[in-house]
């Protein structure tokens, strides 16, 4: 039926969306949008962790549709496609827009070496605007590497976001103290400042406080809560090496 | 200080990539950190408080991306988020536990204080600028509305 196709596409666009790091009232709206450009009156209702939308034809058969999210990365890319394809959803029958979306769900992010340079060179550059020298500079370069490769690692096993960032944290401090024992790095908070901005929850704060402004209080309050967690267990597993080690 | 603008236009284009930015947009998003950065650092120097100076760059920031957003036909959180990143209080975070493991209760309450305060600041940074230019979007989209009727 053609109602469950739209449905399915609609929904799928909004799980491309929510599964890259998009806001949930953005995944709400997306969701709408391509059903009212297909002529069907939908309503939809997303959280973090997942969509449910219906659709109304015109002969008031309603049918609906439930999709959970189970991995959240990042990749904004993705999103704007997806956001631009929405746009002109009107352009397109049905079957060209989920082949369009699925071209979209498979395309690859950038490769892993070009990766690992960026998170090098994130850390090293944070550290010099945090007042590092040059040495600094360096050994925030190699916790930056250090960072991606354990980053790449535990996504792949699932390891929970928490986690994640108390190891990524006490990563940080470990090899930041020992440079310092070494007598390369200068100054040990300016490093680990450094190569903790790649771990700090920029995204979820802004999104936290895109959601609440669009009026999705409970998204929000959940991507503020996401925040505050990341930054706690930052803090943990800094602090746990630091106690040890210093 | 044009090193450190320098220093986070390069740290915002890695943080575009580990994003999975493309295009034209990898350079307005890091025109944005930098941006943001540069209002940051003007602000410490003309003497306001630390949090107001966040205020003012999280608002020069969000202008920027809602503005360049418009041109580049993108949501606007692509260059918000990575422009966003060089001002989140990592520094802010590391101090108070540093503070806590050195049991200075004092020292690491101000400092926890400080963060949570630079937090609000950018998030009313981004409420105020997101806020006026939907009230201007649909005062717009009203006149032309209004426009289409009388005809």
């Amino acid at each position: 039926m053609i109602t469950d196709k739209i449905l399915k596409l609609s929904t799928y666009a909004g799980k491309i969306i929510l599964e890259n790091g998009g806001e949930t009232h953005r995944v709400e709206n997306t969701v709408c949008k391509i059903c009212e450009m297909y002529g069907y009156s939908a309503d939809c209702f997303a959280t973090l962790t997942g969509i449910m939308a219906s659709l109304e034809d015109q002969e008031g058969n309603i049918s609906s549709l439930v999709v959970r999210i189970s991995k959240r990365g990042t990749n904004l890319d993705k999103i704007h496609r997806v956001n631009l394809l929405a746009d002109e959803a009107y352009k397109h029958t049905p079957e060209e827009f989920m082949r369009s979306l699925k071209s979209i769900e498979i395309k690859k992010p950038y490769p892993l070496h070009l990766n690992f340079l960026a998170y090098a060179f994130c850390a090293a550059s944070f550290s010099v605007i945090f007042g590092g020298t040059y040495r600094d500079f360096i050994v925030a370069m190699i916790i930056g590497g250090a960072l991606n490769i354990f980053i790449r690692i535990s996504t792949k096993l699932e390891i929970n976001n928490f986690i994640i960032n108390s190891v990524g944290g006490s990563i940080c401090a470990v090899i930041g103290v020992f440079f310092l024992k070494i007598g390369v790095a200068d100054n040990l908070d300016k490093i680990i400042i450094g190569s903790l901005m790649l771990l700090v929850p920029g995204l979820s704060l802004t999104n936290a406080v895109r959601d609440i402004i669009a009026g999705d209080y409970m998204a929000g309050i959940a991507r503020g809560v996401e925040a505050l967690l990341i930054a706690t267990s930052l803090a943990i597993g800094t602090g746990a090496v630091l106690t040890l080690m210093l | 200080m044009l090193k450190q603008v320098l220093f986070s236009l390069i740290a915002t284009f890695c943080f575009a990539i580990i994003f999975n930015i493309r295009g034209k947009k990898l350079f307005f998003t890091s025109i944005g950190g930098g941006i943001s950065w540069l209002t940051y650092l003007l602000c410490i120097n003309a003497g306001y408080s630390i949090s107001f100076s966040y205020f003012l760059s999280s608002i020069a920031l969000t202008l920027f991306s809602e503005i360049f957003a418009k041109y580049l036909e993108t949501p606007v959180t692509t260059i918000l988020i990575c422009g966003l990143i060089p001002l989140v209080p990592g520094g802010g975070i590391y101090y108070t536990m540093y503070n806590i493991i050195k049991e200075k209760p004092l020292a690491a309450f101000s400092k926890g204080i400080e963060t949570f305060l630079i937090s609000c600041s950018l998030a009313m940074g981004i409420v105020f600028v997101t806020s006026f230019i939907k009230i201007l979007k649909d005062i717009h989209r009203k006149k032309i509305a209004s426009r289409i009727i009388s005809k």
